[in-house]
């Protein structure tokens, strides 16, 4: 242990980069699983890091799998931890969201979940 | 029988379970393969069991506590080496006339190679070569010779079953082959098979890939599991009495799985006589330096 400790605590204290982690889903509006009355205007998701929207996605689906949100996800208000796609008056359905996170420091994360759209 | 040859048949009763494994997580797609305590997990990563300590009991009169230290690195993305050690506290040896003994067991390296991932459907898997030293501790305390191991690695996780209810689980499955050495320290040790799985529910994913129930604060990264261990005899041995028994352990518990950080703890089951006797118990605390330090010590020496 001694040896371990005495090899490991310069290392971590000489390390002075900023701590970064995997990105997964902490929040999302709409939330997953829900149902909800109205179209929402956008899905944003809340990462639990920040992720870089360059090579971050998400992607909502109809039923029939097609592409419904308008392709073009963005960081909001600048926060690099919430990505959003902004969506058409959605008619009332189940519709699927993908997402695929890369975090600032290169971790690839993806998930999936669901929402409907009540009639 | 010669004393350490005593204490070796109490840690292969007890102690099998709890040494020689890195106990990492993995990532494959949205999920993650927590840190269990009976088997090691099937990735590769940068972190550090600070420590495992484990409070089991062969025959119900002594108790073994065992403290594993594990540092694990990666060379590529892929590949990724281990070393770790444990330090024992063995009370009212009954072997050894109700002594206490403490010291260093035995040190161990490993060679891990992450060999399959598949995000889309939470799969991944590896493999691993493990050079255990068995004269590099106490006398007493270590278990006299080396052992050699090759293991594989499984997890799969459910989130591609249509029916939503089960997608939170996961099962991980290892099984290594042991091979201790066969000369005259090897004290007539033979070669066994051990192994296990885990079934864990994880409430994150839950929450971020099913629905959300409203589950908050310390509950929220929870991943609650049942882990079989279990090891068994490969061969005949060449003294009789000191072969390794077949041990079936069961652990409940969970793990809380943080940004940076993970804390694991569960209750020991001993299914059989040669597993223990009584409840055990086995925590730990982990550390992901691939988190906490991404751009250092936490990233992979080569990106090859």
């Amino acid at each position: 242990m001694t040896r371990i400790a005495n090899l490991l605590l310069p290392m971590l204290l000489l390390a002075a980069s900023p701590a970064f982690a995997h990105a997964f889903l902490k929040n999302s509006t709409p939330p997953v699983g829900s149902d909800v009355p109205v179209s929402p205007k956008a899905v944003i998701i809340d990462f639990t890091e920040g992720v870089e929207p360059a090579f971050s996605t998400i992607e909502v689906q109809n039923a029939q799998g097609k592409r419904v949100d308008d392709g073009h996800p963005h960081l909001v208000n600048g926060n690099q931890a919430r990505l959003a796609v902004n969506l058409p008056k959605l008619p009332p359905g189940t519709y699927r969201v993908t997402w695929h996170a890369t975090s600032v420091d290169t971790h690839k994360t993806q998930g999936t979940f669901r929402f409907t759209v009540s009639p | 029988m010669p004393r350490r040859q005593t204490l070796a048949a109490i840690a292969a009763a007890v102690v099998t379970f709890t040494t020689h494994h890195a106990f990492a997580h993995a990532v494959a797609g949205a999920r993650i393969f927590v840190n269990t305590d009976l088997i090691d997990d099937p990735g590769v990563s940068d972190e550090a069991n600070l420590p495992l300590i484990s409070l089991t009991s062969p025959d119900g009169k002594t108790w073994v506590t065992d403290a594993n230290l594990e540092y694990d690195k990666t060379i590529t993305p892929s590949l990724g080496f281990a070393v770790g050690t444990d330090w024992d506290f063995i009370a009212h040896d009954m072997m050894d006339g109700g002594k206490t003994h403490a010291g260093f067991d035995d040190t161990y390296v490993q060679l891990k190679y992450r060999w399959i991932v598949l995000p889309e459907h939470e799969f991944i898997s590896a493999v691993e070569v493990t050079q255990v030293f068995g004269r590099a501790g106490t006398v007493g305390i270590e278990s006299g010779y080396d052992t050699t191991s090759v293991s594989g690695f499984f997890g799969k996780g459910l989130g591609d079953i249509p029916w939503a209810p089960i997608r939170p689980f996961a099962v991980t499955g290892e099984l290594d082959y042991n091979m201790p050495d066969t000369g005259p320290m090897g004290g007539g040790a033979t070669t066994y098979w051990s192994g296990g799985l885990t079934l864990q529910y994880s409430i994150p994913y839950l929450q971020s890939q099913i629905k959300n129930v409203g589950i908050t604060g310390f509950a929220a990264n929870l991943t609650p599991l049942i882990e079989l261990g279990w090891s068994s005899t490969a061969g005949s041995s060449a003294v009789p009495g000191i072969s390794p028994p077949t041990t079936l352990l069961l652990g409940t518990g969970a793990t809380w799985t943080g940004t940076y950080q993970a804390i694991n703890a569960e209750i020991l089951w001993p299914l059989n006589g040669a597993a223990g006797h009584g409840l055990g118990v086995i925590a730990q605390y982990h550390l992901y330096f691939d988190d906490l330090f991404p751009n250092t010590i936490g990233k992979p020496i080569s990106e090859w």
